[in-house]
């Protein structure tokens, strides 16, 4: 497995395991925070769904160039079946 | 007019939604005639972006988004909220980050379609894929009951009782089925579309005017239930619901059966580019919180105005309930054609895999000199018998099923060591210990499931336990079967092909 896609991985289990952190610290805080959430509402809704969508984006942008030199390759009749050495350094 | 803004109006909308899914369906076959398995199933692998997304997304969310979430965060505040969030973004994104590129890949090296072709190449045994195959659409058959219970739910009250459950549902089921029959996946995938669109603004419409109308707004709702119910604001909530030892044994096997169900294994080979696919966690990280914080928005707005509902199906039914109360029937039928469209979305999916799975899992393995044009017919043919038996099942054992329908996503999930030994390649599982995990793990989730109350034991759902006791049946018996390995030239084969 290449090491981009273990890398954000382990950024999205990491910042999953904050959104379900057990109580204490951030869910068992209502005090109004953002536009007057509270704050256990904000973390939970805004945060950390953004936080975690901004970890999926950056995959997206690390496989880019890979996944598009291998469109091309398919397109000029490159077989799926060959690029597996060169992925793995990446 | 007041026809118009009352019952009448509703009916026009769904008349409407009808039609135009049906003009969808009927375009798809019209301009993409299939004559090969892979168009029919898959729509020639050649979904671009948008469409491949959405027809994610709107096979996704079910009855369960549109009339169970909002209910369940009625009842159990913030933690049914973390739980569902932490379930599908979570660990089923997760899933998709690791493996849907690479199964999109070993779909192109290989031909696979559905998942038994990859269970069954990958192990070397045809009998793999006979039972994993069997297994993951008995799966579907509960979900298939609980969609269909949603479906029949939502058209009596958008018409007015004018359609009964027999009736309602017959006239969907048997739309859906026409559909599929005619277009394939690329009927299914556009009538996703429109779907998963309808959906979206839909239940964030709804959210927002409900919330609006009956409670002043988001900040209002919250700063009245800080007063009154916080606990509902804070984990694990009311009566302790969420607890986190269950909340975790909970949001991960059910986060990992949804993408081992067939109809979303299927979808992981129809986009057009890889890129396409690798765009799957970033939108179900971006499409789910926006949908399920409106869930949680209905459910605390349903607890500002009507506090103190116990019975299920009131809570479940919340959103629904209030929309009604608050603004003209029309409003209704718009929210309801938009739940509708959750419902459909999902078993229209679900009826086009089985039978995709029926014709390619069994039939042309046990017939193999079909040609493709005899293989699509096959599978149109296995679309009318799966659809049909579905809807005599829904119409005459509705209650059954639908309370094992809890723990269907987890049963799916019974699939996954065994999916991810292929996917992955390693060369130490066997085919003796793919079958003997999902089995031992299957016993294990009824055992619990059925036998147990609320599903759980020592404080951890049943899903956990039987993905445990897969886990280890599948390693202790693969290492005691050496013998039944997948070939060295198979495991080469899968490791060429990249992630």
């Amino acid at each position: 497995m290449p090491r981009r896609l273990i890398r954000h991985a382990l950024i999205h289990i990491f910042l999953c395991l904050c959104f379900l952190l057990p109580g204490g610290l951030l869910w068992n805080r209502v005090e109004p925070h953002l536009a007057g959430l509270p704050f256990s509402v904000f973390v939970e809704t805004l945060m950390f769904p953004f936080l975690i969508a901004l970890n999926a984006l950056a995959l997206l942008w690390s496989c880019w160039h890979h996944d598009q030199s291998l469109m091309k390759q398919l397109a000029q009749g490159a077989d799926v079946m060959s690029e597996s050495e060169k992925d793995r350094e990446q | 007019m007041d026809w118009l803004l009352g019952s009448g109006g509703s009916i026009l909308v769904l008349v409407l939604y009808f039609t135009a899914t049906m003009i969808i369906g009927l375009v798809a076959w019209r301009y993409f005639p299939q004559s090969d398995p892979e168009g029919y199933i898959l729509g020639g692998r050649g979904m671009g972006w948008f469409v491949a997304a959405f027809t994610l997304m709107a096979t996704q969310y079910s009855a369960l988004t549109f009339l169970g979430f909002p209910g369940t965060m009625y009842r159990t505040g913030l933690g049914g909220y973390v739980a569902i969030m932490g379930m599908y973004v979570g660990v089923s994104a997760l899933y998709w980050m690791l493996f849907a590129a690479r199964t999109w890949k070993l779909g192109r090296a290989f031909g696979h379609m559905t998942p038994a072709e990859t269970f069954a190449h990958f192990y070397g045994q045809k009998w793999v894929g006979y039972v994993l195959a069997a297994m993951l659409i008995a799966t579907l058959i509960p979900y298939i009951q609980a969609q269909i219970m949603g479906i029949s739910y939502l058209l009596q009250v958008a018409t007015g009782d004018l359609l009964s459950f027999q009736l309602g549902t017959t006239l969907v089921y048997s739309l859906m089925i026409f559909y599929v029959f005619m277009g394939g996946l690329r009927a299914v995938a556009w009538t996703d579309t429109m779907q998963g669109l309808l959906l979206l603004g839909g239940v964030g419409v709804g959210a927002l005017l409900v919330s609006y109308a009956a409670a002043g707004g988001p900040v209002a709702t919250f700063t009245k239930l800080l007063e009154t119910q916080p606990e509902l604001l804070t984990l694990p909530g009311p009566g302790n619901a969420w607890p986190w030892a269950y909340l975790l044994s909970w949001v991960i096997p059910v986060g990992l059966g949804w993408p081992m169900q067939p109809q979303m294994w299927l979808k992981m080979h129809i986009p057009r580019s890889v890129t396409y696919i690798r765009l799957w966690p970033l939108w179900v990280t971006i499409s789910f919180p926006v949908v399920m914080g409106a869930a949680f928005l209905t459910g605390m707005t349903g607890q500002v105005v009507q506090p103190g509902l116990t019975e299920r199906e009131a809570t479940d039914t919340v959103m629904i309930t209030l929309l009604l109360e608050y603004f003209p029937a029309i409003v209704g039928g718009l929210v309801a054609a938009a739940g509708l469209a959750a419902m459909m979305s999902t078993v229209s999916s679900q009826i086009h895999s089985v039978g995709a799975s029926v014709a390619r899992d069994f039939l042309a393995q046990m017939f193999p000199d079909q040609e493709p044009r005899q293989q699509v017919w096959l599978a149109r043919l296995a679309v009318i018998v799966v659809g049909f038996v579905g809807l005599y099942l829904s119409l005459t054992q509705p209650a059954l099923l639908t309370t094992l329908g809890v723990f269907s996503a987890a049963w799916a999930a019974q699939a996954a060591p065994a999916a991810i030994g292929a996917l992955a390649g390693w060369r130490w599982p066997t085919s003796w210990g793919a079958v003997a995990g999902p089995a031992g793990g299957t016993l294990v989730l009824f055992w619990i499931g059925l036998g147990f109350p609320q599903q759980q034991w020592q404080g951890l759902y049943a899903g956990l336990w039987a993905l445990l006791v897969n886990i280890i049946l599948f390693v202790a018996v693969s290492l005691w079967t050496p013998g039944s390995r997948p070939s060295r030239d198979t495991v080469d084969a899968y490791r060429r092909v990249g992630w």
